[in-house]
């Protein structure tokens, strides 16, 4: 053991979404003066302007700091941690690359969803909980409940708890601090053969996928060849370095450090999150355990609203998964909307946030159909097919059975909401498991709901019933077999194909009624009367009716009119261009989108 | 010798109409004096050479105001100016505005063609948009302009406030038997910065909804039909307006006046919408629009297309050339089933008309 490493501290800090996690990241590298006031924006850490304007993580960044404790200097790595469900996975290899986190407990809103997600997760990993109760200085702060919480429901011992307010820059002294004398420093052995863990890869157009790593034992600098475990493949390093929040290259990275790698490396999926690295000769034999492949859970349709956008869309696509390894997709064509992407994603977050990024980074319009998820269909002869299209679901007569994916659910709320929340959830096909009263004022619920529930407006309901005071978390609980149909949606006679969805039997007749009278609302009127018409099967179960137009015509028409008149009708033709044509029917791009509405 | 229609704008009513988003100005008798010299001197700037007049067209605001004398001054002004060949000449007006001595003298003065602005025959419906004038009125002002032998065209409108199925179908049929040669009949267009505009928007007077305003339209369509009144433009029935038709086929026109419109050898002039400005004299012709090839096909299409005998294909060849010709009709065919394609003709079907701003955003 040597010194060196007695003067290390590898945290993370971990929350529930906007306790103040990149708040008191900031203030921290204040107090260690990492970062000059010059270059000081709110939230460094979070470099993306979604993740700003959101308040949320999405990538992560390190960071190491320098404090002068008692005399001796020491070195703190802050791995900050991406805020939200969607990323669990990443969350808990970041976790695995620390010794211990510091756990932000806000003191109005208490324990909350992702509190405890994130406390499972830390203790997965072995890591010593530093508890921290944040936002003291709100009126509505309750830090002597949120105390008792933090005894009751996580059973930690809180009576040294620091007492803070990032905001204000209270009492962080107190936590940076403790972070040395309660948090361990790393053990590893300096001599033995590299064994790192990626963390997090980063793409960079000079320098090619940059792996995020902990050295865990040995050493590595520029010029050492590696192998990645996953892949097998082997490179040599051109330059490791830390990050101050900046990129600094330095000679060499050893046991217990946090840092970065390049090794020409051309591709983000080559350098994946989890997995072990270690030299390329006389390395370790087994690596560090944890690592999986992830799979997206969530899919949808992308597809440009201009269909001769296709090829940039596909270069956006393309620039995008550079730096989100977990971003999939591939090419599909819709009849309606021609050619475009079927995209898999982590969750819901996750998709929000890449569709905006290819609005706002890629300035794209595009058209997402509803979401879906991945359902096992098993046929008559045997055989299981993965269906994440609902076009591509085997006719009714080949399929034996079907499983969807369940999630298990925690909702934590005020007593209150507990009849609307259980009332949502039993809506939803939940499975009602548990409830914990937390105490007076928290109740926590857990269901087992199918995601293909959750996925359509489980969130928005959720805030719009509660006014926004429940939280809710989940995870993957596994496949249960399910009575899923198919719901088409015809349009003058024709189906829709991107309008087709897969709901279970019991859901099918209220959505088709409400997908059929939303889309009467914004299919304008054209040269003939169009039927909606909700089918299962053969079977319609819902039918709208847009009039055929008539009134368009009428206005006068004379001298100064005339240019007036032609605006208006080359107008109309660009609007047109906007529209998908289904069958007969010309449908304005935001009927796809109406389907994704939820529900009052 | 190029035929030229001119249109001149007088803009004074005795009150506006609650609908009304055109310029209009107070009427007070020096003012129009004012506005009547200034017009004669902008008719007298005009390059008249070359030209000769073969329609005139007095519009408005309400041009029946005007006092003998002052109407006396701008023909007078037209006729020493242009080389003239009337084919006709119209006037507008306002029911309470017409009286046999302006109906006469407009005969003296060479008119053929009055315009009478009567919307509706049923008083609610009149004090809804703000008219001025009553039902009576009106019926009594056609029945005196039916008897002058002169061409009586009767504005109408549809969609207003008040306004019921019913009640359009007899208005329709009262202005059919006093003998009008032509109607106008349009649905009504909420402008916005209208009292009609705020009162909807403010909930304190309903329209009716697009639906009933079709139906209004429909069974106006029908029974001017009947009555042997022929559709010959989209909004416009019986005897065609020869001044009309030369701007929807897009024959040179000067506009004289406060806010109107010339199309003189493919550029289209706007007069300026601001009373002083006009009268200054000065920039008072705002901008001027080159219409390109290609704006005046588009124009020439969409136009002709609004008309019964829709587009002549010997004049679009002779205008725009054979290939422009073939690449229109390759973009008809997509909408065929819509169209009458004879050998000097294209036109939407008669039962198809009322779709022709889509069937026209297809071709432009």
């Amino acid at each position: 053991m040597s010194t060196r490493q007695e003067h290390i501290r590898n945290f993370c800090i971990v929350a529930h979404i906007d306790h103040g996690k990149s708040t008191l990241a900031d203030r921290i590298m204040d107090v260690t003066e990492t970062v000059s006031k010059r270059d000081q924006k709110q939230q460094l850490l979070d470099s993306m302007d979604i993740e700003r304007e959101r308040g949320i993580t999405i990538k992560l960044t390190p960071v190491k700091m320098k404090y002068n404790y008692k005399g001796e200097d020491y070195y703190l790595n802050l791995i900050d941690t991406p805020g939200h469900v969607d990323f669990t996975y990443e969350v808990s290899r970041s976790l695995a690359a620390c010794e211990g986190a510091i756990l932000i407990v806000d003191a109005s809103q208490g324990i909350e969803a992702q509190t405890l997600t994130n406390v499972y997760l830390a203790l997965d990993n072995d890591l010593e909980i530093l508890p921290v109760i944040n936002k003291i200085d709100l009126p509505s702060a309750r830090p002597e409940e949120a105390k008792q919480e933090i005894e009751d429901v996580i059973g930690l011992d809180a009576s040294e708890v620091p007492m803070v307010s990032a905001k204000e820059g209270i009492n962080i002294e107190q936590v940076i601090e403790q972070v040395i004398e309660k948090l361990p420093h790393p053990t590893g052995d300096e001599n033995k053969p590299l064994k790192a863990l990626i963390f997090d890869s980063v793409y960079d157009s000079y320098k090619g996928a940059i792996s995020l790593i902990r050295v865990v034992d040995g050493k590595v600098k520029a010029g050492t060849k590696i192998k990645m475990f996953a892949t097998g493949k082997t490179y040599e390093v051109t330059e490791v370095g830390i990050f101050n929040p900046k990129m600094i290259e330095i000679d060499e990275l050893m046991a217990g450090d946090v840092g970065y790698l390049c090794a020409s490396i051309k591709n983000v999926s080559d350098t994946k999150v989890g997995d072990t690295i270690t030299l390329a000769s006389g390395g370790i034999t087994e690596p560090l355990p944890g690592y999986k492949n992830v799979m997206p859970m969530v899919y949808s349709g992308i597809y440009p609203a201009d269909g001769a956008k296709y090829g940039d869309l596909k270069d956006a696509l393309e620039k995008l998964q550079l730096n989100d390894a977990s971003l999939l997709y591939e090419p599909e064509v819709s009849v309606a909307l021609g050619f475009g992407f079927r995209c898999g994603f982590l969750g819901l977050l996750h998709m929000e946030i890449i569709q905006e990024r290819l609005e706002r980074e890629f300035d794209l319009d595009i058209i997402t159909t509803a979401p879906s998820v991945s359902y096992h269909v098993v046929k008559t002869d045997g055989s299981m097919v993965e269906v994440e299209n609902p076009t591509n679901l085997p006719p009714q007569s080949e399929i034996d059975y079907m499983e969807e994916p369940i999630v298990k659910a925690f909702l934590y709320t005020p007593p209150e909401y507990v009849g609307t929340i259980m009332e949502l959830c039993q809506d939803k096909r939940g499975v009602h498991i548990d409830m914990t009263y937390l105490d007076t004022t928290r109740v926590r619920i857990e269901y087992e709901i199918p995601l293909n529930e959750i996925v359509y407006d489980f969130f928005d309901s959720l805030k719009s019933r509660t006014k926004g005071y429940a939280s809710f978390d989940y995870e993957i609980a596994g496949y249960r077999q399910s009575s899923l149909v198919k719901l088409d949606i015809m349009l003058n006679g024709e189906i829709c194909d991107a309008l087709s969805l897969i709901v279970h039997k019991d859901k099918a007749y209220a959505r088709g009624r409400s997908i059929a009278e939303k889309l009467k609302e914004v299919i304008p009127r054209q040269m003939f009367e169009i039927p909606i018409q909700a089918s299962v099967g053969s079977k319609v179960i819902a039918r709208e009716t847009v009039k055929a137009m008539r009134k368009d015509v009428l206005a006068k028409c004379y001298g100064g009119d005339i240019t007036r008149k032609k605006k208006l009708l080359e107008k109309q033709k660009e609007g047109k261009k906007r529209m998908r044509q289904v069958g007969t029917v010309q449908v304005p791009s935001e009927a796809f989108m109406t389907i994704l509405k939820f529900d009052k | 010798m190029k035929e030229l229609s001119l249109y001149i704008h007088i803009p004074f009513c005795e009150k506006k109409c609650d609908y009304c988003d055109f310029v209009s100005a107070k009427c007070e008798k020096d003012w129009i004096d004012k506005y009547v010299l200034k017009l004669t001197t902008e008719i007298n700037e005009f390059d008249a050479s070359g030209y000769i007049v073969d329609s005139i067209f007095i519009g408005g605001g309400t041009p029946t105001l005007l006092e003998p004398k002052q109407f006396k001054s701008i023909v007078d002004c037209i006729k020493a100016k242009f080389k003239i060949d009337l084919k006709e000449f119209t006037v507008e007006g306002n029911p309470n505005s017409y009286t046999q001595e302006k109906v006469d003298f407009y005969k003296s003065q060479g008119v053929t063609r009055l315009s009478v602005g009567v919307q509706s025959l049923n008083d609610k419906v009149l004090k809804g948009i703000g008219r001025i004038h009553t039902a009576k009125q009106a019926e009594d002002c056609l029945q005196m302009l039916c008897k002058s032998g002169l061409d009586i065209n009767c504005d109408f409108m549809v969609g207003l406030p008040y306004q019921t199925l019913d009640i359009v179908k007899s208005d329709i049929q009262k202005i059919v038997e006093f003998g009008v040669t032509s109607v106008s009949c349009y649905s009504l267009i909420l402008e916005e910065n209208t009292p009609l505009f705020n009162k909807v928007q403010t909930g304190e007077i309903k329209l009716p909804d697009d639906d009933i305003m079709v139906d209004m339209y429909d069974i106006a369509v029908k029974i001017l039909q009947k009555s042997g009144l022929r559709r010959y433009e989209i909004s416009n029935f019986g005897k065609p307006c020869y001044h009309n038709i030369g701007y929807w086929r897009l024959k040179e026109y000067a506009g004289f006046g406060i806010a109107s419109h010339s199309l003189i050898n493919n550029i289209r002039y706007y007069n300026t919408e601001n009373f002083e400005k006009y009268m200054s004299g000065i920039d008072y012709r705002e901008v001027e629009e080159v219409l390109s090839e290609s704006d005046l096909q588009k124009e020439y299409v969409m136009l002709a297309l609004r008309m019964e005998d829709g587009i002549l294909i010997g004049d679009f060849i002779n205008k725009f050339g054979s290939s422009a010709y073939n690449k229109l009709l390759e973009d008809i065919d997509k909408d065929n089933i819509y169209y009458n394609i004879t050998k000097n003709n294209i036109a939407i079907k008669p039962e198809y008309i009322y779709m022709s701003n889509s069937l026209i955003a297809n071709l432009i």
